[in-house]
């Protein structure tokens, strides 16, 4: 079980392959059980430790508990303040989809460790959960009046045909603009992580001046990972409140 | 043997409170620029990210459209141009309105918080 660290080192897009760990297939569907599978897994399992941590209730809060107590109220206001109070009928729809990319992020920075969000399935797969609640429960609460959010109001009746043929499209783009964000910064971040690694390690490999000059990515590597830190949170948190403006569509259409 | 003592000096000497006192201000002052840079430059990536990602989500999707219907109605290439066009409309209605919600579209600028609604007025 050699891992190669050169190889390693030198591919920065090694460590988004996918390994299968188990095989399982169902006819023709390959269900095979993969390291992202895995990491989802671990990531479930976190939060799941997390909300345990804090279950005593106490009215002095332990650390998670007050963590949790903070998320709670950080992800209430956000959804409170972009679609009201009754927007918090999915705040635990808006919940999990942040504490589980929150989470499928952290898990990424640690070395070794795959990251899930890293794969443009998996982070288009979560925005189609936010747009099929969205449709769902739009046509559901308004019928036929959820088909305002595509006719603007204020608009002259001259363009209003060529205006609502852009907000379909607007509308279709939502769930791909929305995955594509969080997925590119993890991709992007991630590759910018090892390349910059891989220089330094390289460099310092040449020997002479070249290892002095090492110094450069190395301290450069030093500065990306708090950045991909804040990116992980950042990230999150913009899907969250991405869902939540989205919902607030569902929840009173013609509203723009 | 010199915790009880150390305890019994700090309540004997007056200034004690007043040398906290003075220690706290210095950490205080120590704390308060707290990694706002970092802040400034991972939204700058996300900002662009942002902005790429709407644009090229509507030219995508309108020219995806404009190939479905050169598909059904065998228009072969007109419904691709008018798709790109509408996409590329769209892309820039997404992004007019992306830098015009600003806070409410993103986020990734400033926190939710309500102490930086002054900022907006």
């Amino acid at each position: 079980m050699n891992i190669g660290l050169p190889i390693v080192a030198k591919d920065p897009t090694a460590q988004f392959e996918l390994h299968k760990l188990a095989q399982l297939k169902i006819g023709n569907l390959d269900l095979s059980f993969t390291n992202s599978a895995l990491m989802m897994l671990v990531s479930l399992a976190c939060i799941a430790l997390w909300f345990l941590l804090s279950s005593k209730k106490e009215l002095i809060p332990g650390r998670a508990q007050s963590v949790l107590e903070l998320s709670y109220e950080f992800i209430a206001d956000m959804l409170q303040s972009s679609t009201g109070k009754e927007g918090m009928r999915f705040f635990p729809l808006v919940f999990s989809i942040f504490a589980f990319i929150l989470f499928a992020n952290m898990l990424g920075m640690i070395p070794f460790f795959f990251t899930t969000t890293s794969h443009i399935i998996v982070t288009f797969a979560l925005a189609m959960i936010v747009m099929c609640v969205v449709i769902g429960f739009g046509v559901w609460k308004n019928g036929f009046g959820f088909l305002k959010l595509f006719w603007p109001a204020g608009i002259p009746i001259a363009i209003k045909p060529f205006v609502s043929l852009l907000e379909v499209i607007s509308f279709i783009s939502r769930p791909i603009s929305l995955s594509v964000r969080l997925w590119a910064n993890m991709f992007a971040g991630h590759i910018l992580l090892k390349l910059f690694a891989g220089f330094a390690i390289s460099m310092f490999a040449a020997g002479g001046l070249t290892a002095v000059g090492s110094i450069v990515p190395f301290g450069l590597t030093l500065a990306l990972i708090p950045l991909e830190f804040l990116v992980a949170f950042v990230q999150a948190y913009v899907f969250a409140l991405l869902t939540s403006v989205y919902l607030s569509d569902a929840l009173h259409p013609g509203h723009h | 043997m010199t915790d009880p003592e150390g305890r019994a000096k700090l309540h004997s000497k007056p200034t004690d409170i007043d040398e906290l006192g003075r220690k706290l201000d210095i950490i205080n002052a120590k704390r308060k620029p707290d990694a706002e840079p970092v802040q400034a430059s991972a939204s700058n990536m996300a900002e662009g990210l942002k902005y790429a990602s709407e644009f090229s989500a509507a030219v995508l999707v309108g020219a995806a459209l404009g190939w479905g219907v050169d598909k059904l109605a065998g228009t072969s290439p007109f419904g691709l141009l008018g798709g790109l066009f509408l996409g590329l409309c769209a892309g820039i209605m997404n992004v007019v309105r992306a830098a015009k919600e600003g806070m409410d579209g993103s986020g990734e600028d400033l926190p939710p918080d309500e102490l930086y609604e002054d900022e907006d007025a």
